[in-house]
């Protein structure tokens, strides 16, 4: 049973890693300039850039990730966590943080490497800004306990309180803040 | 010792991945889910209800088991009280995310596209993170 669904498995991801898979008919905007910025405004039909395929087939992996580090070493894959704890080293806490560091680093090279669908990413904002958005985005989850993975995955997974608070308020918080900044401050 | 590190760049590879494969590593990308007043792609939401939901199943299995392969117990949050840390931690964090569209996770995982705008998100969280360090 379960080796007669590998196959299917594995060419879907072959095919999501490499093509885009299923939702390539519906990818056609594929960022292609190396320094593209995101275009703003309405342009044509809604919902026209969901990929709902390839959503699935990479939140299935991160999932699969969570799952690793809690079965091996009965962690939780918060990356603000697992970096955060770099910055006050403790004796047996620096060694497997780099590992899985390293490792995050090393699967987007791998799809990048496999001529993957994304090859360039598109900013929305200067660097200041980016850099700005960095200190708030440590801080807050320095101070939060958790960010996107820690509180949005696996606290998710946990039915956690705490997370699912956090992951309301952050989630609110960043679409009225990109609200602002897109559609009153600019005008766009 | 081995074990765990294995385990650790094992899980890494595959969270990298999945942010390169579901695109969350795109700034634009997740902005394209933040701005529900631009042309919405709701695409980040069923990256996080796919991954919490593998993720949910995987820990019952897990947790059922006692304890985990290489370690002698889970390192699980202890706390339950929602908290004003967590709120402002929470407001400040979403401050950040929506400005540029990047998580701790996808910073990371987007220092392979070669742009200099990883590095400085990842130096300014660093402070970030050692500044909220000190707070505590």
């Amino acid at each position: 049973m379960a080796l007669g669904v590998a196959p299917v498995v594995a060419k879907f991801y072959h095919d999501a890693i490499t093509k885009g898979g299923l939702d390539h008919p519906l990818n056609k905007a594929r960022p292609g300039s190396p320094r593209g910025r995101v275009r703003i405004g309405n342009r044509g039909a809604a919902m026209e850039n969901f990929t709902p395929f390839s959503a699935v087939a990479g939140g299935a992996l991160i999932g699969l990730a969570a799952v690793v580090l809690m079965w091996a070493n009965g962690r939780i894959a918060g990356i603000s966590g697992i970096a955060g704890g770099l910055l006050t080293p403790a004796r047996g806490e620096v060694a497997w943080r780099l590992a899985f560091i390293l490792g995050l680093i090393g699967g987007a090279g791998l799809y990048r490497l496999a001529g993957g669908p994304l090859q360039f990413l598109q900013f929305s904002t200067s660097t200041f800004s980016v850099a700005v958005a960095g200190l708030l985005v440590g801080f807050g989850a320095g101070l939060g306990s958790g960010c996107t993975s820690g509180h949005g995955i696996c606290g998710i997974a946990r039915v956690s309180k705490r997370s699912i608070v956090s992951v309301a308020l952050f989630t609110l918080t960043a679409a009225i803040t990109l609200y602002l900044i897109r559609h009153v401050l600019r005008g766009a | 010792m081995m074990a765990r590190l294995a385990a650790a760049l094992v899980s890494g590879l595959l969270f990298g991945l999945g942010l390169a494969v579901s695109q969350m590593v795109n700034p634009a990308k997740v902005q394209a889910f933040l701005d529900i007043a631009g042309p919405w792609d709701p695409s980040l939401v069923l990256v996080m209800v796919a991954g919490a939901a593998v993720a949910m199943v995987g820990y019952q299995l897990i947790f059922a088991r006692g304890k985990p392969l290489f370690a002698d117990a889970f390192a699980l949050p202890l706390k339950t009280e929602i908290d004003a840390r967590l709120m402002i931690g929470a407001v400040i964090f979403g401050i950040g995310w929506g400005i540029a569209g990047l998580c701790p996770g996808p910073g990371f995982a987007s220092l392979v596209f070669g742009h200099v705008e990883s590095l400085f998100f990842l130096g300014a969280m660093g402070l970030g993170l050692y500044f909220a360090r000190q707070v505590a």
